[in-house]
């Protein structure tokens, strides 16, 4: 018998688009709730047509962050497009929205009008700054973020300038932050009965996330340095070049790691060499042991080099590019990729929800939703199944009901 | 936004749930930190000597370090040798009477320990257990060590952080502790509602490795790799760092914020609690504002053993059995931590 998903019977109206939001939604969508992703009936979510990674005619950004849901192409500025919504938030638990600080309730979308038709409501809006300050009228987008949370300014090579994190970290820790925050909401709500709103910003989160760099600051109020890969409290701590030009990471957290590395270096009079003993040592002399660990990883390929230093239990890893990681033993091991078809991109494989329940990983059920794939299903729903034409705003023009059929020969042309 | 009739009496939401967290280091205790702050009650078992981030890293203050300090507000402490029987013993009793179990040993040490999933479940059937790992229960590397920058360099985030020509860069922002801590916590509450409704409770396994991944999934799907795109760059001007985006007309254009500017005096995102031997202590807040709000849950991180006596006599243990285990080394608590903590000096404690 399949596994119940923890979230079923949740269900989520998605307001929200690019990044931060439908990451949010799909965390919940994968954990098993039923997310309907309100989208523009013209162009729907923007990042359907953002970034420069395309498969088909879906954006890399869209496919991989809206498996699990369902899309309706709703015209929110329509009477009659807003009587829909007003119905399925009647009926859902959530509503998540990431549209700039007061467009909700200007679209009439906002916790305040909803609660008075569902006072359970819990509404989580995410926005780039919060709604006022001094930043509240700039684009907020992810090297912003990066560059004003302060994480830029403890990344990047020694005596280099700042440099941004590869990754969209911003937008993942606020969507990872927003569906704890709602699922605690949840939980709070079977003791309360309360709806709430739940704000979070994208800077604040990024703040939060500097955890350990944050309280160090907080407790001795230094700056701290950009060194490459390395780190400031740790050494030998970072990436060596091996002969075959790849790098290998070793982090030497402690002096039995230490003595370790000696070992499986072949360089025993390392061991007991005062000058070393510490880590504290170590990291004075980090410059000098970069050096003579450099030297001898550079001489022998990064094959070599892991193998001798995994057998003798020396914390190290492979410096993988992107393409390498999801094919890493492990990755695959684990079974993380999971593949759907996708009606106009065929195969896609993205990356799965990174738990198992007892045992078993929740599956990635659907692909990415087309524009407005949903709509039909989705008023059918509101109004019974029973229902022959569940809306006349359906065929309406200015309702702005997509018509599935055409959408879906639009698509495959590449 | 706000709502006409804030009842006077409102509860923090996961108040009620009570977590036994077996954790250390960075991944577990902050994903328990999140499950406190949200008001669920957090009792932390630590090993005799305290758990291993009580000493890492440089940073420290009465002999308490930043990374201990940063991920254990709020909890309570409870010093059991969990390598002996009757330490054992009371573990499980606890776990008896949790509605959660966080642990991140490594595969097999828990079950080896007699904390294990199936183990705890044999007392207490509907118990949501969370394992945190750095690559999963099995696989090729499951019995390695690692932490955050090697789930960096595996995950291709370090090479993603690379500039052109330069030599790998690691992200400042500690990614894969975060995103598995706050994962876990998603994961744990997700378990939690399901137990409502069916009875059972789960096991959630979770690690750094798939986590990081998960955070890196815009980058990864559509068949191509790549970092994302720039339209910018950071620039230098005036002895100051700048990023400076140059898509099309509009070109924003915002100080690269060191930690000082960001952090110095900064009551919005910050709070100061009173520690006993630290004294003002000033953290980061949740970064969630609520409406209405849920009440503040802060308490300082806990001395090392501060809650052994009481947990143990709520759990029935008597004076005597306590004063016992404590004599025998199985216990601690906070009289004889407070005697040992003003020995220790504050900001150069060694290493371990």
């Amino acid at each position: 018998m399949p596994q119940r998903l923890p979230l079923e019977g949740v269900t989520v109206l998605d307001l929200s688009h690019l990044a931060a939001g439908p990451w949010c939604t799909m965390v919940l969508a994968d954990l098993g709730a039923d997310v309907i992703k309100v989208e523009r009936p013209d162009s729907g979510d923007m990042s359907r047509q953002a970034g420069s990674v395309f498969a088909e005619d879906q954006s890399a950004v869209f496919l991989s962050l809206n498996r699990n849901k369902r899309s309706i192409a709703l015209d929110l500025k329509d009477p009659e497009g807003r009587e829909v919504f007003y119905d399925l938030a009647d009926k859902a638990d959530i509503v998540v929205e990431n549209l700039r600080p007061g467009k909700a309730a200007q679209l009439g979308v906002d916790r305040s009008t909803l609660e008075k038709r569902n006072p359970g409501i819990i509404y989580a809006s995410i926005s780039a700054f919060g709604d006022s300050g001094p930043y509240v009228d700039l684009a907020g987008n992810d090297p912003i973020i990066q560059a004003l949370s302060g994480a830029m300014a403890i990344t990047g090579e020694a005596d280099g300038p700042p440099a941004r994190q590869g990754l969209s970290v911003p937008d993942f820790a606020a969507g990872m932050t927003a569906g704890l925050a709602i699922l605690a909401a949840l939980h709070g709500r079977h003791q309360d009965g309360l709806g709430r709103q739940l704000n979070l910003n994208l800077l604040d989160v990024s703040v939060f996330a500097l955890g350990p760099r944050a309280q160090e600051f907080l407790l001795n109020g230094q700056e701290q340095p950009r060194l490459g890969s390395a780190h400031p409290q740790f050494a030998p701590y970072q990436a060596f070049p091996c002969s075959d030009d790849r790098y290998i990471y070793i982090a030497v957290i402690n002096d039995k790691f230490w003595r370790l590395l000696c070992t499986a270096l072949d360089e025993p009079e390392l061991v007991d060499d005062p000058r070393y003993i510490t880590n504290r040592d170590r990291v004075e002399r980090r410059e000098e042991l970069t050096r003579i660990v450099g030297d001898l990883l550079i001489e022998h390929p990064s094959a070599t080099w892991l193998e001798r230093l995994q057998a003798k239990g020396v914390p190290c890893a492979r410096v993988n590019s992107l393409s390498e990681a999801l094919s890493d033993p492990q990755v695959i091991h684990n079974g993380l990729l999971s593949t759907v078809n996708h009606p106009t991109v065929g195969d896609l494989t993205t990356v799965g929800l990174p738990m198992t329940l007892d045992g078993v990983r929740p599956a990635v059920r659907t692909a990415p939703p087309l524009l407005g794939e949903h709509t039909d299903e989705i008023l059918r729903e509101i109004d019974g199944s029973s229902a022959e034409d569940p809306r006349p705003v359906r065929s309406g023009d200015k309702s702005g009901l997509s018509d599935k059929s055409n959408l879906n020969e639009n698509r495959r042309m590449r | 936004m706000t709502t006409a009739a804030t009842p006077a009496l409102a509860q923090a939401p996961l108040e009620g749930l009570r977590i036994l967290d077996l954790s250390h280091f960075v991944a577990g205790p902050w994903c328990t930190v999140l499950l406190r702050e949200l008001g669920a009650e957090v009792i932390k078992v630590e090993p005799p000597g305290g758990e291993i981030s009580r000493n890492m890293g440089g940073v420290y203050a009465a002999g308490e370090s930043a990374i201990f300090l940063g991920f254990n507000s709020g909890k309570k402490s409870v010093c059991i040798d969990l390598k002996t029987a009757e330490g054992r013993e009371a573990v499980v009793r606890m776990a008896h009477e949790a509605d959660v179990v966080v642990q991140n040993f490594r595969p097999g040490t828990a079950e080896r320990l007699g904390v294990g999933a199936e183990q705890l479940r044999k007392v207490r059937p509907e118990l949501v257990y969370c394992a945190i790992t750095a690559f999963g229960p099995d696989g090729p590397y499951a019995e390695r060590p690692a932490n955050d920058p090697l789930i960096q360099a595996l995950s291709g985030a370090m090479w993603a952080t690379t500039t052109p020509g330069g030599t790998p860069i690691r992200m400042g922002v500690s990614l894969p502790d975060f995103a598995a801590g706050v994962l876990a916590a998603i994961g744990i509450l997700s378990a939690i509602r399901r137990k409502s409704s069916t009875g059972k409770g789960a096991t959630v396994d979770i690690n750094l490795l798939d986590s990081q991944l998960y955070a890196q999934t815009d980058l990864l799907a559509g068949g191509e790799f790549s970092p994302s795109v720039q339209n910018g760059s950071v620039r230098c001007s005036e002895g100051r760092y700048f990023w400076v985006e140059a898509d099309g007309g509009d070109s924003a254009r915002v100080p690269v914020q060191g930690l000082s500017e960001v952090l110095r005096n900064d009551t919005a995102r910050t709070r100061t609690l009173e520690h006993p031997t630290v004294g003002e202590l000033h953290q980061l807040k949740i970064p969630v504002d609520v409406d209405p709000p849920w009440p503040a849950t802060a308490s300082p991180p806990p001395l090392l053993g501060a809650d052994t006596r009481d947990i143990l006599g709520e759990l029935g243990f008597s004076d005597r059995t306590i004063e016992r285990l404590a004599d025998q080394g199985i216990i601690n608590d906070d009289q004889i931590r407070t005697s040992n903590v003003n020995t220790t000096t504050p900001h150069n404690k060694e290493m371990p």
